[in-house]
C-alpha cells in the first residue's frame, strides 16, 4: 500500500518534488498517457512493484521458514498458493487501475495540461494491465523454485520479462491478450507444479 | 526429487530456455553497447554532398563525430574554406509509398498526434489530431498555454470555436502523423509527432526550411498543398497537384532576368527569418514549466509580427512537391511553378533536391548500404526531363585521417 500511495501521490500531489528530479518532464505541458511520464513512470514503479510482491509472496516465506506453517494449515496447498497469487494480482492491478483512473481524470479536467485528451489514450497504458501480471508470476516463479541463484534461479523472470516486452509492443490487442494468456499459462503450470511436488 | 511428468519437463525447459536466451541476449547487447563506446572516436567520422549557390558540389566530411570538425573539398579533392561558400539546402523527397501487404497495422494514438506552435506573443500551441480510421481525417486544436484552455480549430476552411465537421477536416488518407510520413509536411519550425511543440523551442527555427514563421504547409491525400497560417489563422490551398508523396521547402539562388543583366526578376516578397534569427540567437529561452512561465516572459520571448522584408536577399525560398513522375518547384509568394518531368528510373526511388537555377535541379540519389559506406549519384536535370550530366560519389562510413575519394 505504502507503494501505491507512493506512486499515485508522487505522480500528480508532488511532481515538483518527485517526478522532475527523476527526470519525468514537465505533466503539466503533456497530452496525457501519450507524451507524458506516465507510461516510463508507471512501468518502471509498477514492474518494480510486481516483481518485488512476487518474490516476497514465493521466497520470503522460504527465508523466513515460514512455509512449514502455512502448509501444514487444513486446506490444500493449491488454494494457499492461489490464495497468495490472488491477492498478489489483485493488489497490482488495483493500484494500477488507481493510477490510471486519476491520470485520466487529471488528463479530462479542463485547464489542466493544454492539450488535447480522449479517454481512449489510457488504451496505452490499460495494455499494461496484461504485462504487470506476468511479471509477478515470473518473480513469483523464479522465488519458489529451488535451483543455484547464479544458476538459473532468475531465467523465469527473465523470461517473463522478455515475453512481457513482446506483450507490450505487439500491435494488436487481440495477439497481445492471447501472448498474455500463453504466459500466464507457463507461469501458472510451473508455480502449480513447484508447490504441489516441492518438499518444503 | 521432484516426481515429474514428461509435458512438466518440457514446459519448464523451455520456460528456462527463453529465460537464459533472455540473459545471453541482454550480455551480447552490453557488451557490444561497451565494445562501440571503446571504438576510437576518430572513426566515427562520416561525409555527405553538399552544393554551393554556385552549383559546385563538394564532400563535407566530419571527424570524429564532432559537428564542428569538419573539412570540404571538391570532388577532385581540393580544400576549400567553408566560410568563402554559402550552400543550397536539399529537399528531401520519397518514392511513392507501396500499396498495403497482407494486413494493415492499426492507427494507435502515437500515430495521431502532432504539435507545432504559432511562436506569436502569447504563442498558441497547436496539436493536429488525427482520427483511428485507416483513412483518416485530421484537424488542428489550439490551446493557449498560460490558460491551458483551447483557443480554438483549424480545418481547411479555416478558424473555428468548435471541432470542424468531417468535411472540414484535412483528408489524410493512409498516412499517419509519424516521423515516416513528416515528409507531408513542410514549413514549421519543428513538427513534434505523437506530442506537443512548445514556444521555448522557437530556437529550433530553420531557415532553411522554413518560409515564415508560424506558416506551416500540408499535402493531403488528394494532392492540394494547403497553406496554413497558425499566426492569422487562415488556410488557403496553394496548389492542387496529382500524385504527390511529399514537399519540402528548399533555397535557391535569387533568379536574375532572362536579360543576363544581373538584375533581381520579380520582388520575391517573403518576409525576412534572418532578423529573426539574430533575434532569437540572442535570447536566452528559460524552461516554461508552470509556475516559472509568466505572461511577461512571453512579450519578450517572442518575435513581432511586422517582421520586416529583405528585398536584395541572396538565396530565395521555394516549396518543392514531389509527384510520381515530376518535381513542381513553387514560389509560393507569386503562385508560379516550373515543372521537372522524372526521369523512368528515378519515377520509384527517393531523393534529395536542390535548385541550382529555375531551369535545372541537383538531384541525389543515394545506394548500397550505410555500413559499407554510401554510393551517390549526383546528377543534373533540366526542365526537359533530361539528365544533362551524372556522376556516381562513393563515401566512406569510416573516414581515415587524410580523406580520399573514390568517383567513377
Amino acid at each position: 500500500m505504502a507503494w501505491a500511495v507512493g506512486f499515485v501521490s508522487g505522480y500528480r500531489v508532488l511532481p515538483n518534488w518527485i517526478a522532475y528530479p527523476l527526470g519525468i518532464y514537465e505533466q503539466s505541458r503533456n497530452i496525457p498517457f501519450i507524451a507524458s511520464g506516465f507510461g516510463y513512470l508507471s512501468t518502471i514503479c509498477m514492474g518494480a512493484l510486481a516483481i518485488s510482491l512476487g518474490f516476497k509472496q514465493s521466497l520470503w516465506e522460504d527465508l523466513r521458514g515460514t512455509y512449514y506453517f502455512l502448509l501444514h494449515r487444513p486446506i490444500s496447498r493449491r488454494k494457499i498458493f492461489a490464495t497468495k497469487i490472488a491477492v498478489g494480482i489483485s493488489a497490482i492491478l488495483a493500484i494500477y487501475a488507481i493510477a490510471i483512473l486519476v491520470h485520466g481524470w487529471w488528463g479530462a479536467t479542463p485547464a489542466t495540461h493544454g492539450g488535447p485528451f480522449e479517454w481512449s489514450m489510457s488504451l496505452v497504458a490499460w495494455r499494461y494491465v496484461l504485462v504487470f501480471p506476468l511479471l509477478y508470476l515470473g518473480a513469483f516463479l523464479s522465488g519458489l523454485r529451488p535451483a543455484l541463484w547464479y544458476g538459473t534461479r532468475f531465467a523465469p523472470l527473465l523470461a517473463a520479462i522478455l515475453w512481457s516486452v513482446f506483450i507490450a509492443n505487439v500491435p494488436f490487442w487481440s495477439v497481445a491478450v492471447v501472448m498474455a494468456i500463453v504466459g500466464y499459462g507457463f507461469t501458472l503450470a510451473g508455480i502449480i507444479y513447484f508447490a504441489t511436488e516441492r518438499d518444503f | 526429487m521432484l516426481k515429474s511428468k514428461l509435458w512438466q519437463r518440457w514446459l519448464m525447459a523451455l520456460l528456462l530456455a527463453l529465460g537464459l536466451g533472455t540473459l545471453w541476449g541482454l550480455l551480447i547487447a552490453i557488451s557490444g553497447s561497451a565494445l562501440f563506446a571503446l571504438w576510437p572516436s576518430d572513426r566515427k567520422s562520416f561525409q555527405f554532398i553538399e552544393v554551393t549557390t554556385n552549383g559546385q558540389p563538394l564532400v563535407h566530411t566530419n571527424i570524429g563525430g564532432n559537428y564542428l570538425n569538419k573539412e570540404f573539398r571538391t570532388l577532385d579533392g581540393e580544400k576549400i574554406d567553408p566560410d568563402e561558400v554559402q550552400m543550397l539546402s536539399a529537399a528531401a523527397t520519397t518514392k511513392p509509398s507501396l500499396s498495403p501487404g497482407l494486413f494493415t497495422l492499426p492507427v494507435t494514438w502515437h500515430q495521431r498526434l502532432a504539435g507545432m506552435c504559432d511562436y506569436a506573443r502569447p504563442p498558441v500551441e497547436w496539436v493536429m489530431i488525427r482520427d483511428a480510421e485507416l483513412s483518416g481525417h485530421a484537424y488542428l486544436a489550439g490551446f493557449d498555454p498560460i490558460t491551458k484552455l483551447p483557443v480554438g480549430y483549424l480545418g481547411h476552411a479555416g478558424f473555428r470555436q468548435s471541432k470542424p465537421p468531417i468535411g472540414e477536416q484535412f483528408d489524410l488518407g493512409k498516412f499517419r502523423l509519424t516521423n515516416t510520413d513528416k515528409l507531408r509536411f513542410a514549413g514549421a519550425h519543428r513538427v513534434n509527432f505523437s506530442g506537443r511543440a512548445y514556444p521555448d523551442s522557437v530556437s529550433d527555427f530553420n531557415e532553411k526550411q522554413s518560409l515564415s514563421v508560424g506558416t506551416i504547409y500540408l499535402a493531403d491525400a488528394h494532392g492540394s498543398i494547403h497553406e496554413i497560417n497558425l499566426r492569422t489563422r487562415k488556410v488557403r490551398t496553394l496548389v492542387q497537384l496529382s500524385g504527390v508523396t511529399s514537399i519540402a521547402i528548399t533555397r535557391m539562388p535569387r533568379p536574375r532576368t532572362s536579360a543576363g543583366n544581373g538584375e533581381d526578376a520579380g520582388q520575391e516578397n517573403e518576409p525576412i527569418n534572418g532578423t529573426l534569427q539574430l533575434n532569437l540567437r540572442a535570447t536566452q529561452f528559460p524552461p516554461l514549466n508552470g509556475s516559472q512561465f509568466t505572461l511577461a516572459q512571453h512579450t519578450t520571448l517572442f518575435v513581432p509580427d511586422d517582421m520586416p522584408e529583405v528585398k536584395k536577399r541572396k538565396l530565395v525560398h521555394r516549396l518543392v512537391a514531389r509527384c510520381v513522375d515530376r518535381l513542381v518547384v513553387i514560389n509560393p509568394f507569386e503562385g508560379t511553378r516550373k515543372i521537372f518531368p522524372l526521369p523512368e528510373n528515378l519515377r520509384n526511388t527517393g531523393f534529395s533536391a536542390r535548385i541550382i537555377s529555375e531551369g535545372e535541379l541537383f538531384l541525389e540519389v543515394e545506394r548500397g548500404y550505410w555500413e559499407q559506406g554510401k554510393v551517390l549519384d549526383l546528377m543534373l536535370l533540366n526542365l526537359t526531363g533530361e539528365i544533362t550530366s551524372k556522376k556516381t560519389v562513393r563515401l566512406s562510413s569510416y573516414v581515415p585521417d587524410d580523406p580520399s575519394y573514390d568517383f567513377t
